[in-house]
């Protein structure tokens, strides 16, 4: 319509995204905590992986949620391990899941919490806007570790992580406990919080369509402002 | 007498794409005036999104304090700290008037306001909440207001809160203004651009981006061809893939003397 405007102008001013400050996107922090002990080898151990990889992939092509999203992974089988430290989707190293051993579920708790205070606080330090955080466990057993402290420090720290409101889902596999889940979303939820997350029991090993849930409310939550209140799409992949 | 005003305004606001997924309006508003007084005036406002009238308090403000600075009698640079108290205590019965008219509480109009002023010699800039104005003087570039954004950087300060004036300190004012002896340009913006146009961590200008933006003044633009820029910036996917908010953005430049309009 102005054709004296040429074609340098019809991007405005010639901004190109080096002109972008690094910080110019909000965080959503999320950290995933996913249980290999040895009872998840076969089917379970493929569909979670196959899941998780949909699941990052989905996320690093989405324009929002590739900056916006931060992931760190927590492993736990026989031992715990942080195989992916927060980074944004596009960066994230998708790791290659092997089960084995026991069930520390608190110990994985506690350092996915660690990881996601201190990530936080670096955040809050940069001034960079934050979405509530996800925290997302899956598990098909129970704590192996809670007859130890270690289980105390997970409860005391899902406690403290209410007072930054975090979105915490625990999703039982065929075998979990899900009176432990239960005790642990309780203990996500202050008693004025009037939204109720109950443990979900997944049906059958639906890792794909659990991590295409995850992926599309993320996606949507990236794509609104930190104080909307944005509803989640229908959980199709398990129940209650 | 007349006096010369060499200033030139233009400004655009966009509806964010979170907003236009929605079918919400925007909430933003803006308006400037011609030369009166040997002065121009322009503000802006952003309603904030949960009250009900949002929309209509960013228009009343920002019509309001338009009209309270450009009737101001006498220079910008004499603009006491009591009359400027005084902008912000008729905008509010502006809007106390129309919220009792049509029985809504104040806090249903709740939105921010950034104001200023350009004489010959002389720059006001007036500002409550979020968003900011930076300036470029002969000095360099630098912010004449800062965002408020409250104690857990997560909230701002609406000119239809009781407490809309208070000052706590330097870093943490709801409202705050400011006078400039020789501003070359300057830029007034809503919340969705300070992190574009921001360095929170240094609370300076974010100098890239700012600059390719004053540079583009100082070849005597008209004021049609900058207010096409700003909407062509706000509508690319520099930003749009960044910022979902509704955007608003106003440029204000001195054209030299000689030039014509």
């Amino acid at each position: 319509m102005n054709e004296q405007i040429d074609q340098k102008t019809a991007t405005g001013f010639g901004h190109g995204d080096d002109d972008i400050h690094g910080n110019a996107d909000r965080r959503c922090p999320t950290v995933l905590l996913l249980d290999v002990s040895g009872s998840m080898s076969g089917k379970p151990l493929e569909e979670l992986q196959a899941g998780l990889t949909q699941y990052i992939d989905e996320v690093a092509a989405d324009s929002l949620a590739k900056r916006r999203l931060e992931i760190a992974i927590v492993t736990f089988g026989g031992s715990v391990q942080v195989v992916q430290e927060f980074a944004t989707p596009d960066r994230v190293l998708i790791p290659t899941l092997s089960a084995s051993g026991d069930t520390p579920m608190g110990q994985a708790i506690v350092a996915g919490l660690d990881l996601l205070k201190d990530r936080r606080i670096e955040l809050s330090r940069q001034a960079i806007q934050q979405y509530k955080p996800w925290v997302f466990l899956i598990t098909d057993g129970g704590p192996t570790d809670d007859g130890r402290e270690i289980w105390q420090d997970a409860i005391r720290r899902l406690r403290a992580s209410r007072a930054h409101k975090a979105w915490f889902f625990a999703v039982g596999v065929e075998g979990a406990n899900m009176e432990k889940l239960q005790q642990l979303c309780d203990e996500t939820r202050s008693s004025d919080d009037k939204e109720a997350r109950p443990p979900i029991r997944l049906q059958g090993v639906r890792f794909r369509d659990l991590f295409k849930w995850l992926s599309e409310s993320q996606k949507a939550v990236s794509g609104s402002h930190p104080d909307d209140n944005v509803p989640l799409p229908p959980v199709t992949w398990g129940s209650v | 007498m007349t006096v010369e005003n060499h200033w030139r305004i233009a400004g655009k606001n966009i509806v964010g794409t979170a907003h236009s997924h929605s079918g919400l309006p925007c909430q933003d508003f803006f308006a400037l005036t011609d030369v009166a007084n040997g002065r121009r005036v322009v503000a802006l406002a952003d309603g904030a999104g949960s009250a009900k009238c949002c929309q209509t308090g960013a228009r009343l403000a920002v019509e309001k304090i338009i009209s309270a600075i450009a009737n101001h009698p006498g220079g910008l640079r004499d603009i006491t700290d009591v009359e400027a108290l005084d902008f912000g205590r008729l905008v509010r019965e502006e809007i106390i008037e129309k919220s009792k008219a049509d029985g809504n509480e104040i806090g249903d109009y709740h939105c921010t306001l950034l104001a200023a002023a350009f004489e010959a010699d002389c720059s006001y800039f007036w500002h409550v909440g979020d968003g900011a104005w930076i300036v470029e003087t002969t000095q360099g570039i630098e912010c004449a207001t800062w965002p408020y954004k409250g104690e857990f950087n997560n909230q701002t300060a609406f000119i239809t809160e009781d407490d809309w004036a208070e000052v706590r300190d330097d870093q943490d004012a709801k409202w705050q203004f400011a006078h400039f002896d020789n501003v070359v340009s300057a830029m007034g913006f809503t919340d969705g651009l300070e992190m574009f146009c921001l360095d929170a961590a240094t609370r300076k200008p974010h100098l890239p981006f700012v600059e390719r933006i004053f540079s583009a003044l100082r070849s005597q633009p008209s004021e049609s061809e900058i207010a096409l820029r700003i909407e062509q910036m706000l509508t690319s996917p520099v930003i749009t893939e960044r910022e979902d908010d509704d955007l608003t953005l106003v440029l204000v430049w001195k054209n030299s003397a000689n030039a014509s309009g």
